[in-house]
């Protein structure tokens, strides 16, 4: 009536998450970022709405300061200042824990997360943002004293700032309690607004590598192609937020090389690599100073040009599928794009089948379910949920894509009746993800 | 005047709502894609089909300004081809453009010319200036003689209502600022409320800074709701349709949530005349007393006693706190007792505002009487999730247009 069955399992859920969440103590909250980080940033702006007592703990004392003027500033309240407690993580470290009920660590040392996982109160729930590392990674406690203990420590991956990115991959070590994880996930989601999901636990963790095999994708097709045909071949009008060498150029490209290369490495597929062309510092778009002209690289003469000086004849398509997803037509932007000729619609469809098979064929092994996936893919990354994609082109349509773009099946779309929906997400409009700047 | 009870149950069947966090301008949208969102998904929601849809309604307060496009009801056929030739219609009264659609469709149902009807309220708000919106929403109020070149005008009307039960009966900053704090914290369990994830505590609340500065009288931004784009929709049935629908989808009929009551009244535009007529009443404003009185007595509800929740329109604390006394959960001019004894809070004896309201969950003005409804339907059938009050079933909206110049109450239940 007013939901899913879905939506209303769902609703049921967040009320108990509410209700579980209150059990658990939260007047005090202690943040250990080695180094000033987005992750610490958003964490002691949301602690600081219920706790009275926030402990921002860094390598060096001024860089906490610094970590809560900069909080106060963001969240424009003297109250975040007031509550905040910046301390130098050496000599900070006894008083937070003897008191903090909730903890996060983030990207530390194994030193660090050893200390903190054997002083923190018994009832303390523990978080560590691993990094691009694997929570199992820690458990030989190299480097330190002692081992760190995770049966106490429950890995969370953040993905920028958590006051305004709700993403976040769940890791557990084999130790933690069923029990210690829901109330976990209630407290995460009651009292900071996150939207955990349980992956696997590897390297990069799952949405980075989803993210990284589409950009480098992307990447090599610019050794092919005008840098400005590949940007719009997956930006707004597809159900991202930008397109994919400007979101290439925000993650770096000495971050996303180090990324593709060891997703190669690990699998033994030398075209996950990073394209040559890479091996430097660069970035795709530069500005003028005053931001005004956007420079495009071009790069078979290795030197950033004007958009005018591109041929844009072949973008008109996006710029019908602008149109179409200005007023809202989501569906009928994508099958503008599906059913159009030419080489550029054509590797639309090709990094979107990539990208498909890439995501799906993670459920199971990777991530439970699509649905989780979903929720990973459009609340980590901002990008149009597999499943919602899947719904907006149909299931034998998306078939059709990723048998034209040689990719082989899909266990869960050939299961996938015609009318049958994947997505069902009902907090997440897939109308969210498009964008018609 | 005559006072008709209602005969004719008009039922709620289904509604969505968008996300009021989202700045539709930002996405580059039209505001025909904020309508077609919203529709297509609480059709979905319903399992009804467009063609089922017999006329549509649509509140909308400052289209033309904000978008400059009218003829908002014309849009409405854009959502779908199936709603081409369909009856439909815009309409307007300030911040209560919402209910007034609401108003219309209902007495079509009533009338027995339509079962099944679509009332949609929607506002694009985010496509101006701050300072733009701002002299926008003054033609709410009486233009030329309340807003023009006032900043932010209406801050200042709400101000002033402050000011006059600070007057008559003692108000101190302190119970606004418990009002600001329970909102946003109900907000917090609402997934489509444009607030969920800023900050805001009691503490923030009280203050008075460089942060939390006063925009108008004692009214400082903590106070106030805050401009947005959204849109909010609901499926009107006739119980004919209704019992079709219930057997259809397996529902027991008695659980389909029914409007059982309404008030609408109008007052004088100028905010300082409303005042003076009510000089010598116990309530500062009496047509908004009398509109929520009019909506329990045709709903056959003997008083305040009977309501489990009220979704008010809280477009500045003091609004809210009027509304306190108003809806007779405490004597006129003591509204903080109910604030003081967790009557209005989450878990009280009547919660005020469980999806944190217009300051909470967000005002995009024409939307937001449907929004309320919706909410109020979704308690009634246990569908509001974490922010459910647990065993309402009867719950009460009040949605004002300007400084009360139109109001429009709604009781919903089952």
């Amino acid at each position: 009536m007013f939901s899913h069955p879905e939506e209303a399992s769902a609703q049921e859920s967040a009320a108990k998450a509410h209700a579980l969440a209150e059990t658990h103590p939260a007047n005090e909250v202690a943040i250990f970022s080695p180094h000033r980080s987005e992750a610490a940033l958003g964490l002691s702006i949301l602690s600081a709405i219920f706790a009275e007592r926030v402990h921002v703990l860094c390598e060096r004392g001024e860089d906490a300061e610094q970590s809560v003027n900069q909080a106060t500033k963001v969240a424009r309240s003297h109250v975040v200042r007031s509550r905040g407690i910046a301390q130098e993580i050496e000599s900070g470290l006894q008083s937070a824990l003897e008191g903090a009920s909730i903890v996060f660590v983030i990207e530390p040392d194994e030193a660090l997360l050893a200390e903190v996982s054997e002083r923190a109160r018994e009832d303390a729930l523990i978080f560590v943002d691993p990094g691009e590392r694997t929570l199992e990674s820690f458990r030989s406690g190299q480097g330190a004293d002692a081992k760190p203990r995770l049966e106490r420590v429950i890995g969370l991956r953040l993905f920028g700032s958590p006051h305004r990115v709700q993403g976040a991959e769940m890791l557990r070590s084999a130790e933690i309690e069923r029990d210690r994880l829901e109330l976990s996930k209630a407290v995460l989601t009651a009292r900071f607004g996150l939207f955990p999901v349980e992956v696997r636990d590897q390297p990069l963790g799952l949405a980075r590598r989803i993210e990284t095999m589409l950009l480098n994708e992307a990447a090599k097709l610019v050794e092919a192609y005008p840098a400005l045909w590949i940007e719009r071949a997956l930006a707004g009008e597809t159900g991202r937020p930008m397109g994919a060498l400007s979101l290439l150029d925000r993650v770096g490209w000495e971050h996303h090389r180090r990324r593709a290369n060891l997703l190669s490495e690990e699998s033994g597929d030398a075209r996950l690599r990073a394209p040559s062309y890479m091996s430097a510092t660069g970035r795709v778009h530069q500005f003028f100073i005053d931001g005004e002209e956007r420079l495009v690289l071009d790069l078979p003469s290795g030197r950033h040009a004007p958009i005018g000086s591109f041929d844009t004849e072949p973008l008109a398509i996006y710029e019908a599928m602008r149109d179409l997803v200005h007023l809202g037509r989501y569906a009928e932007a994508l099958e503008a794009v599906m059913n159009a000729d030419g080489d550029l619609p054509k590797l639309t469809r090709e990094l979107l089948a990539t990208h498909l098979v890439d995501a799906l064929r993670a459920v199971g092994s990777e991530i439970d379910s699509v649905a989780s996936l979903d929720r990973l893919v459009g609340s980590a990354l901002g990008w149009l949920p597999p499943g919602a994609l899947v719904d907006l082109i149909g299931a034998q349509r998306a078939r059709a894509l990723i048998a034209e773009a040689g990719l082989g099946t899909v266990s869960t779309l050939e299961e996938l009746g015609d009318g049958e929906r994947l997505y069902r997400d009902a907090r997440l409009s897939p109308g969210a993800f498009f964008n018609a700047q | 005047m005559r006072d008709k009870r209602n005969s004719t149950p008009v039922f709620l069947i289904g509604g969505e709502q968008t996300d009021f966090s989202r700045n539709f301008s930002r996405e580059g949208k039209h505001f025909v894609a904020i309508m077609r969102e919203v529709t297509l998904a609480a059709l979905e929601s319903a399992d009804i089909e467009p063609k089922e849809i017999e006329a549509a309604h649509i509140g909308n307060f400052a289209g033309e300004l904000y978008s400059k496009q009218g003829h908002y009801g014309g849009f409405f056929v854009e959502i779908d081809p199936a709603f081409r030739g369909i009856p439909t219609g815009r309409h307007e009264a300030a911040c209560a453009s919402g209910s007034i659609a609401t108003l219309a469709a209902t007495a079509e149902i009533e009338a027995g010319r339509y079962d099944l009807i679509a009332v949609l309220g929607v506002e694009q708000m985010r496509s101006v200036s701050a300072k733009e919106g701002g002299d926008f929403l003054g033609t709410a109020a009486w233009y030329e003689r309340e807003a023009q070149g006032k900043a932010f005008p209406f801050p200042q009307l709400f101000g002033r209502l402050g000011d006059e039960y600070d007057k008559r009966y003692g108000l101190k900053d302190e119970y606004l600022a418990a009002i600001s704090d329970i909102n946003y914290s109900n907000a917090k369990r609402n997934p489509k409320a444009q607030t969920r994830s800023w900050f805001m505590n009691r503490e923030h609340a009280e203050r008075l800074d460089e942060f939390n500065f006063a925009v108008g009288g004692r009214v400082k931004i903590s106070d106030c709701s805050q401009v947005t784009d959204g849109a909010a929709i609901i499926l009107l049935a006739s119980e004919r349709y209704a019992r079709a629908y219930a057997d259809r989808r397996g529902i027991p009929f008695e659980r389909i949530p029914r409007i059982k009551g309404f008030g609408h009244r109008t007052s004088p535009m100028l905010f300082e005349e409303k005042l003076r007529l009510s000089e010598r009443s116990p309530y500062i404003l009496p047509e908004v007393r009398q509109t929520i009185v009019d909506a329990q007595r045709r709903a056959g509800i003997a008083d305040i006693s009977e309501i489990d929740a009220i979704e008010t329109h809280d477009c500045f604390t003091t609004s809210e706190y009027m509304a306190i006394d108003h809806f007779g959960l405490t004597a006129p001019g003591e509204s903080w007792r109910a604030i003081e004894d967790g009557t209005i809070a989450r878990g009280g004896r009547c919660p005020i505002n469980p999806s944190g309201g217009l300051i909470g969950a967000g005002h995009p003005v024409g939307a937001t009487g449907v929004r309320q409804l919706l909410d109020a339907a979704k308690q009634v059938i246990g569908a509001a999730g974490g922010y459910q009050v647990d065993g309402a079933r009867n719950v009460q909206t009040l949605n004002i247009g300007g400084t009360g110049t139109t109001a429009v109450s709604f009781i919903v239940g089952v």
